[in-house]
């Protein structure tokens, strides 16, 4: 009886309050409103004002890279984002159709000594709790960014708890 | 974005930008910044108090500009960040690479001192 409950509560929480599906041209003057829309969203799901900012930044980071490194520069093409508001988290789905990239071709960033190659990449893991990057069956490239709101427990990949940043 | 620029005395340029320094707007910047590290000149305050936010690309041209200016011995100052600007700075981990002061006098200040 106690497992049935655990796995309702277990579904209870997985279940998404709020889906807010976004679909931009990639254009880098759609920066500015996908930043407000990340503010908005943000702030929705009850994430601190420190949070917010960080939430931002890690949208904003994953879009340039869709923008000019997917499509580059090419502003005729576009990308969806899904936003999934859920008890303990925010997470955020970035999909577009470009060509599959290779994550470990990334230059990794140097404070001391980089030119910025890698920075865009570097924040974006600094910024959430959790970063994965797949491609779909229909062949789209996926990043998921994870935010767990302040004060809530994370249990990641490796067992850790720790609380959201 | 907006980008100006204005000399104040003992050859200091100040650039204020004004607006989101970010992909789409940063090679405004980095055209100006760049010209003056050619130009060889010894300081330069880049003036963020009317940005609203700064993403990588803004930091990339930050970054190479404050190389370029090294070059001749040349100091750049970031003055007037806000919440939003400094965070991706601290993020960056690059608040000790960069001389950071919280307005454009305190910067000319430490340019005189």
């Amino acid at each position: 009886m106690e497992k049935v409950d655990n796995k309702k509560d277990i579904e209870e929480r997985e279940r998404p309050r709020e889906v807010v599906e976004v679909r931009v041209s990639s254009h880098p003057k759609m920066m500015r409103v996908l930043r407000a829309i990340s503010e908005e969203i943000g702030s929705l799901a009850g994430l601190s004002e420190e949070q917010i900012i960080h939430l931002q930044i890690a949208i904003d980071e994953a879009s340039t890279n869709i923008i000019r490194h997917a499509y580059k520069f090419d502003t005729s093409k576009e990308f969806k984002l899904i936003f999934n508001l859920l008890e303990d988290r925010i997470e955020v789905v970035l999909e577009d159709n470009a060509s599959p990239f290779q994550p470990e071709s990334i230059e990794s960033f140097d404070s001391a000594n980089s030119a910025g190659g890698g920075l865009g990449v570097t924040l974006i893991h600094r910024a959430v709790d959790e970063v994965d990057y797949c491609v779909t069956r229909s062949g789209c490239n996926q990043l998921k960014l994870v935010k767990y709101l302040a004060g809530k427990e994370v249990n990641n990949r490796e067992g850790i708890v720790a609380t959201g940043k | 974005m907006k980008v100006s620029l204005r000399q104040v005395n003992d050859g200091i340029s100040v650039i204020d930008l004004e607006g989101d320094f970010d992909l789409y707007s940063s090679p405004k910047a980095r055209e100006v910044l760049l010209q003056l590290a050619k130009d060889k000149v010894p300081a330069v305050i880049v003036n963020l108090d009317k940005v609203g936010y700064m993403d990588s690309s803004g930091i990339a041209t930050l970054i190479e500009a404050l190389r370029a200016l090294d070059k001749h011995g040349g100091r750049l100052i970031l003055a007037g960040l806000n919440a939003k600007t400094m965070e991706v700075i601290k993020l960056a981990r690059l608040e000790k690479v960069f001389e950071i002061r919280d307005n454009e006098e305190q910067a000319i200040a430490s340019l005189k001192s």
